[in-house]
Parts: C-alpha cells; sequence; structure tokens
C-alpha cells in the first residue's frame, strides 16, 4: 500500500493544449496549496483538447485517486470527460464524465476503439463555489469495481469488471474540465492530486514550497525568489557550473491545522541545462542535519522541463515513515548538480 | 544598399567575448539563393567547416520580404541545436531599408530578459550606418550550467483517526 503520485501545480502534469493554465484564485484550500489547475473543456472533444496528464506512476489493478475541486458554474455539457484513467498502453480505460444534469458525473469504461459503456452514475451532484474533495477508487481488478465520494461521503459505488480488451493495470490519468462556459475562471478548479493504491479519503496534500535558503544553497543567485514561483516562469532561475553543488531551500514547518501523519514527501522541479557543465541533476533532502539524495539521475534536457513525482515514502534517516514532527526547523528540500 | 546580393560580403557574425576563435567557428552569414534581392524570405546562417547541409535544418534567419524592405523580424535558430534556442533567439530590425540595417540588429531574448546574462543568447550589432559597415558583431556563448527556474515539493498528509477525549465503559448486567 503506498503512494503513486502526488502534486498539484504546473510542474506537477503535463498539459496537452493551450487553454489552461493555474491560478491563485482562492479556488483552493490556502492553507494546504498555493493555486488550482484548469483545462477550457468548452468543446467536449474526446479526448479533452485541453487536459493535465500525470506521469506514469507504477502500474496497478487498484488505484485511488484524490482531489479537490470547485466551480464557479455548472454549465456543462454532456459526456465531457472529467477524468481519464489509462492502462500502460495509453488508452484511457475509465472515465469520468458529465451527464446533462447540471453538476452530475457519471464513471464509464471504455475500450482501445473508444467504445464507451456507462456503468454508474453519481447520486449527488455538485454544487458551485464549493471546494469538494473528491475521492475514486477505481478497483481495475477481474472483479472490479468504482466507487466515488464528495466530502467523504459515497455519492457512487458499482461493482464488476471495468476491464476493456486485455488491459488488467492502470499507470497514470489526466484530467480536464466538468464545466464549459468558456471563461477562464468558470472551468472546473483542481488542487491537491494523489494517487494511491490505499485508500485516500482522509489524505491531503500540503504544498511545501521554497521558503528561504537552505543548509547549503550554493546555486547563483542566492534568490529564493527565482524558483518559487506558483506559476512557470523560466526568465528567472538558479543556477551553477560546479558538480555536485546543492540548492537547498527551507520549507513551511507548521502544517494546516489538524492531526496528521506524514505518507510521503514528494519533490519537483523545472530544470535545464547547457551543451557542457553539469549535465544532470538529482533531488536533495536534508533532515536530522544529514543530506540524502534520491539517487535518481535526472535527464536534464537544453530546454526546460518538468521533474516531478519525486518520492520520498519513508524518512531516509530512519528508514521509518515520515512523521509530521520531521517537517521543521532544519528540514531542507532542493535539487543537487550532477555530471 | 539595393543590391542586396552584397550582403553576402559582410554577413559574418564575429564573438566580442574571450572565445573569439571558438565563435568564429560557426558564425557566418551566408545568403541562401544567388540574389538576396530575389531570395524575399531568407538568408541562411550556416557554419565553418561543418555540414551545410545539417545546419540548414536549424540555422535560418528569415526577412519578411526582400532585403530592402527588411522591417522587422528574423528568427537565428541555434547553432548547437539546442532547443532553448529556438525560442529565444529573435532578430529585430525596425528600419524599412538595407540601408538602415545598422540600427537594427538586435538579438532580443525573450526567455532571460537581462541580455547582460545572456549566455546562450547572442547581440547582433551594427557597427556603421550603411549595410558594407556591418562588421562588427558579438555572439553566442554557450550555457555552461544547470539551471532551476522552479521547485517544489508536498507532504501527502494523512488525518490520524479522531481519538475519544474520554471514554466510559459500561457494562449492563441483566439480573
Amino acid at each position: 500500500m503506498t503512494i503513486l503520485f502526488a502534486g498539484g501545480e504546473d510542474t506537477s502534469f503535463a498539459l496537452t493544449g493551450t487553454s489552461g493554465g493555474a491560478r491563485q484564485s482562492s479556488e483552493f484550500r490556502t492553507t494546504f496549496a498555493r493555486c488550482s489547475l484548469w483545462a477550457s473543456n468548452v468543446a467536449a472533444s474526446d479526448p479533452p483538447a485541453n487536459r493535465w496528464t500525470s506521469p506514469v506512476f507504477t502500474a496497478g489493478s487498484d488505484l485511488w485517486l484524490h482531489c479537490v475541486m470547485t466551480e464557479n458554474v455548472l454549465t456543462q455539457t454532456a459526456n465531457a470527460q472529467v477524468f481519464l484513467f489509462y492502462s500502460p498502453d495509453n488508452v484511457a480505460r475509465v472515465l469520468v464524465r458529465t451527464t446533462a444534469t447540471s453538476g452530475q458525473w457519471k464513471v464509464s469504461t471504455q475500450n482501445a476503439a473508444g467504445t464507451k459503456t456507462d456503468v454508474v452514475t453519481a447520486s449527488a451532484n455538485h454544487t458551485t463555489n464549493h471546494l469538494t474533495t473528491v475521492d475514486i477508487h477505481v478497483d481495475f481488478g477481474a472483479s472490479g469495481g468504482v466507487t466515488m465520494w464528495y466530502d467523504g461521503v459515497q455519492v457512487a459505488s458499482y461493482s464488476g469488471s471495468l476491464r476493456t480488451d486485455a488491459a488488467t493495470q492502470l499507470d497514470h490519468f489526466a484530467f480536464s474540465s466538468a464545466t464549459n462556459s468558456g471563461v477562464i475562471g468558470d472551468n472546473t478548479q483542481w488542487s491537491e492530486f494523489i494517487a494511491a493504491n490505499e485508500d485516500t479519503t482522509s489524505m491531503s496534500l500540503w504544498t511545501l514550497a521554497p521558503v528561504a535558503s537552505g543548509n547549503t544553497q550554493s546555486w547563483t543567485p542566492n534568490t529564493v525568489g527565482n524558483i518559487n514561483e506558483v506559476i512557470i516562469n523560466d526568465a528567472t532561475s538558479v543556477s551553477t557550473t560546479t558538480n555536485n553543488a546543492l540548492s537547498q531551500w527551507t520549507t513551511p514547518v507548521t502544517a494546516p491545522s489538524g492531526a496528521w501523519n506524514v505518507r510521503a514527501i514528494v519533490q519537483e522541479a523545472r530544470l535545464q541545462r547547457g551543451a557542457t557543465g553539469p549535465q544532470h541533476a538529482d533531488f536533495s533532502l536534508r533532515t536530522a542535519s544529514t543530506d540524502y539524495v534520491a539517487g535518481s539521475t535526472l535527464a536534464v534536457g537544453t530546454s526546460f522541463s518538468n521533474f516531478g513525482n519525486a518520492l520520498w515514502l519513508t524518512n531516509p534517516n530512519t528508514s521509518a515513515a515520515w512523521a509530521i514532527t520531521d517537517i521543521a526547523s532544519g528540514f531542507n528540500l532542493g535539487v543537487k548538480a550532477i555530471a | 544598399m539595393a543590391d542586396a546580393s552584397k550582403l553576402v560580403s559582410f554577413g559574418i557574425l564575429q564573438s566580442s567575448g574571450p572565445s573569439l576563435s571558438k565563435v568564429n567557428a560557426y558564425a557566418v552569414l551566408s545568403k541562401n539563393g544567388p540574389s538576396l534581392s530575389k531570395s524575399n524570405s531568407y538568408a541562411i546562417l550556416t557554419k565553418n567547416g561543418q555540414s551545410a547541409g545539417k545546419l540548414n535544418s536549424y540555422a535560418v534567419l528569415q526577412a519578411a520580404e526582400r532585403l530592402s524592405k527588411v522591417v522587422s523580424y528574423s528568427i537565428l535558430e541555434p547553432l548547437y541545436g539546442t532547443a532553448k534556442l529556438v525560442s529565444f533567439a529573435v532578430l529585430q530590425a525596425n528600419a524599412v531599408s538595407t540601408s538602415k540595417l545598422t540600427s537594427f540588429a538586435v538579438l532580443n531574448e525573450i526567455f532571460r530578459l537581462d541580455l547582460s546574462k545572456a549566455q546562450g543568447a547572442a547581440v547582433l550589432q551594427a557597427s556603421g550606418t550603411t549595410t558594407s559597415k556591418i562588421a562588427g558583431f558579438a555572439v553566442l556563448a554557450e550555457i555552461v550550467q544547470v539551471e532551476l527556474s522552479k521547485l517544489n515539493a508536498y507532504a501527502v498528509l494523512v488525518g490520524l483517526p479522531v481519538t475519544p477525549a474520554k471514554q466510559t465503559a459500561v457494562s449492563i448486567i441483566q439480573s
């Protein structure tokens, strides 16, 4: 039972299409996140012309998805694809789609030929301007089934196989918009995405954006404002010409109110390299006065690109589960330049 | 400068920085056709000692119309084939005739606006008032660093089960 993916900003997903972005208009839980993501789904195209797609994560037949969403309007067209759950062959096997009823969603299956079959419709509808926690459990096993919750209340449940063709696993997802008025702010606003193969209904995603230079921050300039942008801005950056140079930054240390365990720390970065100099990077984490690297050699390209979903499922200092008290003074996150 | 074909003779990019010999190795402007006055829309930036055919695929200077009317823009694509250069190396023109080429030869960097730090970008300057005097250019330094433009992280939190502050056990004994 583990976390497969977590993210909530424009560095977490790949945007297909041009009508999509991040907003800071408080259409998200402000103590947990810094922005919401949106994608226009005006034409309700198949698949949505504008959509955010997660990185590929460990494939499996049991997938839970958690997120927070809100809608300013409920204008929607039937059969607009809201969520798409993909098998490793990149076919969206399970879809969450709109119905003709405002604020209502349904779950459908789809085969490689594009044939869609509705399996269950939610018994409750979304309302405007309400931050709703959505959890979806897609059981892609042979017996199968799907369950959906809004704010922890079950709104849909279906027992039966969701499999199409020979697909038996899912390994990434995408999302677009349920609403389609054509106004940016009227698109569904999304935040706090978590994918797991365990129950996500009590989970939340707390953004740990850089606050100030950390224990070792040798990249230049030493300006946190160059890298803690909510929305990608490649006009400013920090850089190094030195292999093994660390760029560590402090994070918030006061968790949102509540009693929490920590299931994972997840890092993401946007990087590019030059023709010479350091050609790769790795994620860095500092805890208990010790520096750790993720051990991944990020294939940095010659133009800026996103590197996300770097999961620290346990505290590398203890090899045990993270505790909320681990995110305290001295806790740093960053990157390391490597040859 | 009515005869654009003479552009061939002055279209040389030189480095003003310390790595002159390196820049000289690849920064050469030549025209594509036998007569630039007829090759309305482009000149090709080729690379000394390298395969022109290869460079053709990414090093192209474009002009809006014939050179006597190169009013606005050209795109200088990367010499090293770096995707980054494709998107920010823009050659702007602000004159209406080639005789005023001196005033427009500037490469703007889109992604990094601070040209003083423009590693990988290029500033193309004209030194005279006529095209025949366009002899001095400053071009292209390699990006030699790894750059980080956004860093972020998350903690996946899971709510602890609610534990009653006080529990009372009651046994009901039925006699």
